[in-house]
C-alpha cells in the first residue's frame, strides 16, 4: 500500500515537472505547514480503554504538488499517551504513534479564508516505552479532514482542521481481544501555521 | 580515525533497550485463593521476561491485580524467547507483599502451554508461612530390578516454584506441605525382568514440626 502511494507521488511529480513548462499554475512544494494536534480515540480498544484516549502530539505537513486547486501532500504525526491500564497494554510508561501518509485535498478560497478538505491515507507505527524495553507495532490508516486557513498575507496563515482516522493492525492475540488490538477510531483535531 | 569514528558512531546509535514484539500478545490467566480456598483479591500479579540473556536484564513486562473472585488476566508482547517468562504471585518487590504468606513462581513457559496465545495457569494457593512445613521423601532402591517411573503427592502441598515443563524426576522429593495432615505418596514401579508395572501408596502423617523426612523402599 505504502510503495503503491509513493510510486504515485513519484510519477505525479515526475509528471509535473515536465508539464511545467507548459502550465504555469501547477506549484510544487509551495507550502509547508505545522502545529499540535490531539487525537480522541473512542470505542472500547487498545488506544482508548488501556491508554488515556487522549493523545497529543504535533504535525507536519508538505503541500508537494498543486493543480486547479487540486493538491497532493505527505504529512507527518506524533502523537503521546500514557498507559492507563498494564494488566492489558504491558507495564510500559506510554506509547507514541508515528503517522506516515499521503493525501489528496482541493482548496477553495473564501475572502480571506481557504477551506481545505482532504482525503489521507498512510501507514501507522506505534511505540510503547518503558525503562530499558520497548514494544513495536505497525498498522494502516485512512482519514477525511476539514481544513480551514485564514491567510494573514501571501506567505502566512494560521489553520485550524478537523477530521476522522480509522486505524487496522494485525495483532496475533486471543480471539477475546482480537478486535480489541486491531480497530479503532480517532477524532482529530489540529492547529497550527502554514508557510 | 575512521573505524574510530565508526565505532563512535555505533555507540551513538546502538541502543541498550531491549524490544519485544507488539504484533503478538500472549494472555496469562490464572486464580489465586488463600489455604481456605476463599478468593485473595487485589493481589499483584507480576511477569518478569528476560529478553536478552547476555546482559541480565530483567523486565517486569507485565502486572495485574486479582478481582473480586481472585482471578487475574495480564497480556504482555512477545519477547525473543518464551522461556524467558516468570510469573510471580506474592513477589517480594511488590507492593502487596504479605511477608507471612508464601510467594510462588511460574517459570520455564514453552509454546505447548499456550492456546490460541493464552496458558491458564493452575489455582495459586498462597499458605500462611507458619502453617507450612518441610517434607523429604527418599526413595530408596532395595532390588536393582526395580525401577521407580512416577510418583505423585495427594494432599495439601505447596507449590511454590512451579516448573511448567518439569521432566525428571528429582531424588530425593522436597515438597512443601501444609501441617497437620496425611499425605498420600503415590508411585509406580516397573520390574524390568518382567516388565510389570505396580502402583504403591505410602501415607505420610505430617505434624507440627518444621521438618519431615519420609523414606520409601521400592
Amino acid at each position: 500500500m505504502k510503495i503503491k502511494l509513493y510510486t504515485t507521488l513519484v510519477f505525479i511529480l515526475l509528471f509535473s515537472n515536465y508539464s511545467l513548462s507548459q502550465e504555469k499554475d501547477i506549484k510544487i512544494f509551495s507550502d509547508f505547514q505545522f502545529g499540535g494536534n490531539l487525537k480522541i480515540f473512542n470505542g472500547k480498544n487498545f488506544f482508548s480503554d488501556a491508554h488515556e484516549s487522549s493523545y497529543i502530539g504535533f504535525l507536519m505537513d508538505l503541500n508537494v504538488l498543486e493543480y486547479s486547486n487540486f493538491n497532493v501532500g505527505v504529512l507527518y504525526e506524533n502523537n503521546v499517551s500514557e498507559v492507563r491500564k498494564p494488566e492489558i497494554a504491558g507495564n510500559f510508561n506510554y506509547m507514541s504513534l508515528n503517522h506516515y501518509s499521503g493525501y489528496i485535498g482541493y482548496k477553495y478560497d473564501y475572502k480571506k479564508f481557504t477551506f481545505h478538505p482532504k482525503i489521507m491515507i498512510g501507514d501507522v507505527k506505534t511505540k510503547q516505552k518503558a525503562s530499558g524495553y520497548y514494544a513495536t507495532n505497525n498498522g494502516n490508516y485512512w482519514g477525511i479532514n476539514g481544513q480551514i486557513n485564514y491567510n494573514v498575507s501571501k506567505k502566512l496563515a494560521v489553520f485550524s482542521a478537523i477530521g476522522y482516522n480509522f486505524y487496522t493492525f494485525k495483532v496475533k492475540t486471543t480471539p477475546e481481544y482480537e478486535n480489541y488490538f486491531n480497530k479503532s477510531n480517532a477524532l482529530n483535531i489540529s492547529l497550527g501555521i502554514k508557510f | 580515525m575512521r573505524k574510530l569514528l565508526i565505532i563512535l558512531c555505533l555507540c551513538i546509535f546502538y541502543s541498550c533497550d531491549t524490544r519485544y514484539d507488539g504484533e503478538v500478545r500472549l494472555q496469562f490467566t490464572g486464580r489465586v485463593v488463600d489455604e481456605n480456598n476463599n478468593p485473595i483479591q487485589n493481589q499483584e500479579v507480576t511477569i518478569e521476561a528476560n529478553n536478552n540473556f547476555i546482559n541480565d536484564s530483567f523486565h517486569h513486562i507485565g502486572i495485574g491485580h486479582t478481582d473480586s473472585n481472585g482471578n487475574y488476566s495480564i497480556l504482555v508482547p512477545l519477547p525473543t524467547n518464551l522461556d524467558a517468562f516468570t510469573l510471580h504471585i506474592n513477589d517480594e518487590f511488590s507492593p502487596t507483599y504479605n511477608s507471612q504468606l508464601i510467594n510462588i513462581k511460574y517459570y520455564n513457559f514453552k509454546d505447548t502451554n499456550f492456546l490460541n496465545y493464552k496458558v491458564q495457569l493452575p489455582t495459586s494457593k498462597l499458605y500462611s508461612l507458619i502453617d507450612i512445613t518441610n517434607l523429604t521423601v527418599t526413595f530408596n532402591k532395595i532390588n536393582a530390578n526395580n525401577e521407580l517411573l512416577d510418583v505423585s503427592y495427594i494432599g495439601e502441598i505447596s507449590s511454590e516454584n512451579y516448573n511448567l515443563n518439569e521432566e525428571n524426576i528429582e531424588y530425593p522429593h522436597y515438597k512443601r506441605v501444609k501441617k497437620n495432615q496425611i499425605i498420600e505418596i503415590k508411585y509406580k514401579v516397573k520390574n524390568t525382568t518382567n516388565s510389570v508395572i505396580s502402583t504403591n501408596s505410602s501415607f505420610v502423617t505430617i505434624d507440627n514440626s518444621d521438618s519431615i523426612n519420609h523414606s520409601i523402599d521400592y
